[in-house]
């Protein structure tokens, strides 16, 4: 059902992702972001922190790891007193903002004095009674970070790496994947921490990773005739050219002996990761929603839009969380990076974690046709 | 040289390697002799085979470089003059004979051997049959020299043509592909063409994000050890 | 003998799997034991760290972790009529060495064979009647019931920790389990791992045709777990480098992780690494073990005397160690006549892979080795083969493991194997190709078997073992046919080419198709057609259990190593219960 707007956003999507990584470009970003006012104050102008008041570096940070920090902490997936009570109060755009700002900062560090001979060991290799694995498998080289969820350790305060292992160890931090740092954290005794986090002190943080790293992208699944389905009409073509599949799971090669070639079938529409298959695509689908029947959808708040936007004319529709919608016609940016257009809101709406991994708008069900209609009728929103 | 002919090689003497067709390769090509004198088992005679062959089987082109400029003769020198080359993990007790398909490897040869009895060979047929180095060939007549010997049923001092030139090619993609501490994958393009992120690897948060776009650049083994990179 | 160490109560030939659980056991019931590894220690820290292990050349085409070829390999031939020629580099299965055995490279798929699987024959004669078995298949029942086996495979997949969703609980059929599972009494110790996209593309499809999808039970574990044994492991990262590896995470069931310090703490046991034991030593009666006779790492031969002596090596070096030490009647084919090597079975595999548009990022490096989703509808006699013709069936899943590349790098059919084009279609596919397995059981058939070679010689001047295999007509069209149902569910996974074609003869030893050799000293109830009894007791010689996928009268369709846990603890269970106490026969032959 969603099938036929996405596929009018397939061609955008696709070319942005195809674009490989940008590394930073230019200088990085000195102007502070008004919405980075607030974070200045305690992590310094450009992230670089402030280690003898307890604030950490957060310069060069991965922004997908940023992002998601500040996202837990307003979820209470990683607690911090006042880090929560800030999270809380901030947009999906600025936290993207934010992200962004910071992880591009190169900011100065002046890395403490080499750690000692066991914080080496247990980073590089780990401690095989303690069960416990080396750090640099998953924060890479010299603790350099693994971009784009896993940060660097490099060149970080001693008593902020402490901290933040006790976080791990007492369960107030839950946030990583798989729940992996709490069995590290309780494995290492207090003085394997003092080692490991002086080792990680000692070292030179690194330069800002490239962003873009991670993208969502809207799949192509069984669409329409493609080059290689033509050449394959038929089925069991004896004697075809053998050893040519290269590559299995982990295997060398296919099976040998005839090939099995098999058309893709006109018939499965697109499936979607997170639905159920989709057996007939709808035909001649509708491209231009109906603003009055759209006000009405908001307005019967059965999808819950009012409990996170403030919506100019709808009656109780003045949430905080996600951004108001008044004047939505006159913005650049959907969600600050999607073109503001008709046929993007409306694919933006029906899924828009799969448009805008970052997201914090939830998928909320809508039908095409719905979806349609909202997005034209936002279009008519003044104020 | 049965499916090369007299009149192409005349014309391969004023060929330009494929190589130095593609913008920005020719210092890399550049780079890559360089290094030649730094060979620790192929002679000057069996790399000016190895170099362009390799560039034929994965040429640079529009998508980037290719095995030449990813110093995959770099890595197969180092494998053959190594303990692969002179045939770790190869069982290698008599009596040989040949098997029937299906049955492997059974030729006497460590894969050092096997390279320079098939590349004495093939010197020495080349000496005979074109008036220039394999390298200087037009490109179309490089291919056809290497499918010939991929074709088999040609024998290079004791060794099948096939089972030289599987060799070759497996070692080609080995070098194309792994981790660039091996001297080959030079600058992990190997890794870059296909998108695969290298060593380092915790793909927790991402592999239930079904169909993302990951485009971390790739990450070697020697990254950190200031030996690559 | 001039090197005759103490007597201990027990000897272990190979510290992997069996090695492990049994020394545990037999040291906890107060039995002085001592282990013998060929191979070298080896431990998570700091031998299976990162980066290091993360290297395809060395560990995945170099084989750092498996058997020295050089010094042992096998014999290959297609049929008694042909001669059989030395495995001169492994290619098509990959046995392990050194300390933790297999179980340290191995991918960590965790399954139970099902009741049927157990009662081949039987079952097949019940259901489908006396005339269905074509004479060529050598099929015998196990003579254990899954019901039986299933405290054990319980303690195994706890011990291990492994991440699944049942199927079947106390007989209640959960949807989303496997559904054709025999009753279990509890659930996996952990839930599934997460599922990978082209798993889920997968099981879409599975389910629009009316399968059963479920996630793949993995020992690579979906969250941290402490086991019965107060082992702690840690949750799998999804790396892509499990199966030909060693886990830097603690993450993936191997002795190492789950119970090999605690052995190696017990002051009753003594591990003794880089001894290759030649022979186990018979008395004159030739009916009972006094030891085994090794050559341990300087070179020196060294006779150990046991009371009871385990064989726990790969597969098919046990049944090579018997045949070497004159234990047990060898297998002949011409006759049918003899046990020790009869009913050798493997694996029965095809991949179809989907090539899709490349807006579908399959992304096959962010795999574990046992994550996916599959479907055992096609498994064992999880369906009617009354009209079809074979017996036997695979499990089809989407259980990719990794997109290491000098591996994988599939292309289309028809794409030449190098050249521009080549490179074209490697950069066009490696992101956007999903793979299917099809993983077939092997039946046993007469000439399928396993026997000493009158030529070649191992490097301590012994006769390697000789493999006679090639596919049996009944496995042939089992593939044909799974292979076939495993392309429809293939095409509507939404890509824009399928490609695959089902196993074929010859068996081709240069093409890794997997690491499940079994049979050669098969379990049973009549000593004229088995090595072993139902405890994997030796009929011949009863203060020796020989205890592996040896043991296996044919393969099923399901990965070995869940059943052979299960077997090992049943085993080590009746040892310590009954054999302790009244050393001798525990059935009566």
């Amino acid at each position: 059902m969603r099938a036929a707007v996405a596929a009018g956003l397939s061609v955008l999507l696709a070319t942005a992702a195809a674009a490989q990584p940008a590394p930073p470009s230019g200088s990085p970003p000195t102007e502070v972001p008004p919405v980075a006012q607030q974070c200045v104050a305690c992590h310094r102008g450009r992230g670089q922190g402030n280690p003898a008041a307890g604030f950490p570096r957060i310069a060069a940070q991965p922004e997908y790891y940023l992002a998601k920090q500040l996202r837990d902490y307003a979820s209470g997936r990683r607690r911090h007193p006042v880090m929560e009570s800030m999270a809380r109060a901030l947009s999906e755009q600025d936290i993207t903002t934010l992200a962004t700002f910071f992880s591009r900062q190169e900011a100065p560090a002046t890395p403490a004095p080499r750690g000692p001979e066991r914080g080496r060991v247990l980073a590089a290799m780990g401690d095989a009674r303690r069960q416990v694995q080396g750090c640099a498998n998953c924060h890479g080289p010299d603790g350099g970070g693994q971009p784009p969820a896993i940060p660097y350790l490099a060149g970080l305060d001693a008593r902020y790496l402490a901290s933040a292992i006790d976080a791990w160890k007492s369960g107030a931090r839950r946030n990583d994947g798989g729940g992996q740092m709490l069995t590290v954290a309780r494995a290492l005794s207090a003085e394997d921490i003092a080692a490991v986090t002086a080792h990680y002190a000692g070292l030179k943080p690194p330069a800002p990773p490239p962003s873009g790293l991670v993208r969502l992208v809207r799949p192509r699944l069984s669409g329409g005739p493609a080059p290689m389905a033509s050449q394959s009409a038929g089925a069991a073509i004896a004697g075809a050219e053998q050893g040519a599949t290269s590559g299995g799971a982990t295997h060398g090669r296919g099976a040998s002996g005839p090939e099995t070639r098999v058309p893709p079938e006109g018939g499965p529409a697109p499936v979607e990761a997170g639905e159920p298959s989709v057996v007939a695509a709808p035909s001649r689908p509708p491209t231009v929603g109906d603003p009055a029947r759209g006000r009405a959808i908001v307005a019967s708040g059965r999808y819950g839009c009012v409990a996170c936007h403030s919506i100019p004319g709808i009656r109780g529709a003045n949430g905080v969380v996600g951004p108001p919608l008044g004047r939505m016609a006159e913005r650049g940016f959907i969600a600050g990076q999607l073109p503001n257009r008709r046929d993007v809101l409306a694919a933006f709406l029906l899924d828009p974690p799969a448009l805008v991994p970052s997201t914090g708008m939830p998928d909320t069900g809508l039908s095409r046709e719905e979806a349609l209609h909202i997005a034209a009728y936002l279009y008519t929103l003044e104020r | 040289m049965a499916n090369v002919s007299r009149r192409a090689f005349l014309q391969g003497a004023g060929a330009v390697a494929v190589a130095l067709t593609v913008p920005g390769c020719d210092r890399l090509t550049r780079q890559v002799e360089g290094r030649r004198a730094s060979y620790s088992f192929f002679s000057a005679d069996e790399a000016a085979f190895i170099e362009p062959a390799v560039a034929r089987l994965i040429p640079a082109d529009e998508l980037g470089p290719g095995a030449l400029e990813a110093d995959v003769p770099v890595f197969i020198d180092r494998q053959l003059a190594g303990a692969w080359g002179a045939g770790a993990g190869l069982y290698r007790a008599g009596p040989w004979r040949a098997g029937q398909p299906g049955q492997g490897y059974q030729l006497p040869f460590t894969p050092a051997e096997l390279f320079r009895k098939a590349l004495r060979a093939i010197h020495e047929e080349l000496a005979r049959t074109a008036p220039d180095s394999f390298g200087a060939l037009p490109t179309a007549d490089q291919d056809a020299y290497l499918q010939a010997l991929e074709k088999g049923g040609r024998d290079l001092g004791g060794v099948p043509s096939e089972e030289f030139f599987a060799s070759l090619l497996e070692l080609t993609v080995e070098g194309f592909f792994s981790d660039p501490v091996y001297g080959g994958n030079r600058d992990m393009v190997g890794w870059k063409l296909v998108g695969f992120p290298g060593a380092y690897a915790n793909y927790y948060e991402f592999v239930d994000q079904h169909g993302v776009a990951f485009r971390r650049p790739p990450v070697s083994l020697g990254q950190g050890a200031g030996e690559v990179g | 003998m001039s090197n005759r160490r103490d007597e201990v109560d027990a000897v272990l030939i190979g510290v992997g799997l069996v090695g492990t659980v049994l020394g545990r056991e037999l040291t906890k019931a107060g039995l002085r034991v001592v282990g013998l590894e060929r191979g070298e220690p080896r431990n998570t820290v700091p031998d299976f760290q990162g980066p290091a292990m993360h290297d395809e050349l060395r560990y995945a085409v170099r084989l750092a972790l498996m058997q020295d070829a050089s010094r042992e390999t096998v014999t290959f031939r297609h049929s008694p009529r042909d001669t059989a020629l030395p495995v001169r580099r492994w290619a098509s299965f990959l046995p392990g060495t050194g300390l933790g055995g297999a179980l340290v490279h191995w991918n960590g798929q965790m399954f139970r064979f099902q009741d049927h699987d157990f009662r081949m024959r039987s079952h097949t004669i019940e259901r489908y009647g006396k005339d269905f078995l074509a004479p060529e298949l050598a099929i015998q029942d196990w003579g254990v019931t899954a019901a039986e086996l299933e405290p054990y495979f319980d303690r195994f997949e706890y011990l291990l920790g492994v991440s699944g969703k049942a199927g079947n609980i106390q007989g209640r059929k959960i949807p989303g389990g496997n559904v054709f599972e025999d009753p279990r009494s509890r659930d996996y110790p952990t839930p599934p791992q997460k599922e990978p996209y082209g798993s889920a593309l997968f099981r879409r499809a599975a389910l629009e045709l009316g399968y059963h999808p479920y996630p793949q039970p993995s020992a690579n574990l979906s969250q941290p777990y402490t086991n019965p044994e107060g082992m702690r492991l840690n949750s799998c990262v999804f790396c892509g480098f499990c199966e030909r590896f060693g886990c830097e995470h603690f993450a993936k069931s191997s002795p190492q992780t789950v119970l090999l310090p605690r052995l190696l703490a017990d002051p009753n046991f003594e591990l003794r690494t880089g001894c290759q034991v030649l022979r186990i030593n018979l008395d004159d009666t030739r009916r009972r073990a006094t030891g085994v006779t090794y050559i341990d790492p300087r070179g020196v031969e060294v006779e150990q005397p046991a009371t009871l002596v385990i064989l726990g090596a790969y597969s098919y070096n046990n049944v090579r160690l018997l045949l070497l030490s004159g234990i047990g009647e060898p297998y002949d084919p011409r006759t049918g006549k003899g046990v020790v090597g009869r009913n050798y079975a493997y694996q029965t595999m095809s991949y179809p892979q989907v090539f899709y548009d490349e807006s579908v990022n399959i992304n096959p490096f962010m795999r574990s080795g046992a994550n996916g989703t599959m479907i055992a509808d096609f498994a064992g006699d999880n369906f009617d083969h009354g009209p079809l013709g074979f017996v036997g069936g695979a499990y089809i899943g989407e259980i990719m493991t990794n997109g290491r590349p000098i591996g994988f790098h599939p292309t289309p059919p028809g794409t030449p194997s190098w050249g521009s084009k080549w490179k074209r279609a490697v950069a066009r596919h490696y992101n956007h190709t999903s793979t299917v397995n099809v993983h077939g059981s092997s039946v046993a058939t007469r000439y399928n078997y396993l026997d000493l070679d009158p030529t070649y010689k191992d490097a301590w001047g012994l006769p390697l073992l000789r493999m006679t295999f090639d596919f049996p007509e009944n496995d042939l069209r089992m593939s044909a046919f799974c292979t076939e149902k495993t392309v429809e569910i293939a095409r509507i996974m939404g890509g824009q080419l399928v490609a695959g074609s089902p196993r074929t003869r010859p068996y081709d030893v240069t093409e890794y198709q997997t690491t499940h050799n079994t049979g050669g000293a098969i379990m049973g109830t009549d000593p004229a057609t088995s090595v072993v009894n139902r405890y994997l007791q030796s009929w011949d010689v009863p203060n020796l259990f020989v205890i592996g996928a040896c043991a296996y009268p044919q393969n099923a369709s399901y990965n070995p190593t869940g059943t052979l846990g299960a077997l090992t603890y049943w085993a080590a269970d009746a040892i310590v219960t009954r054999y302790l106490k009244a050393p001798g026969p525990l059935v009566s032959a």
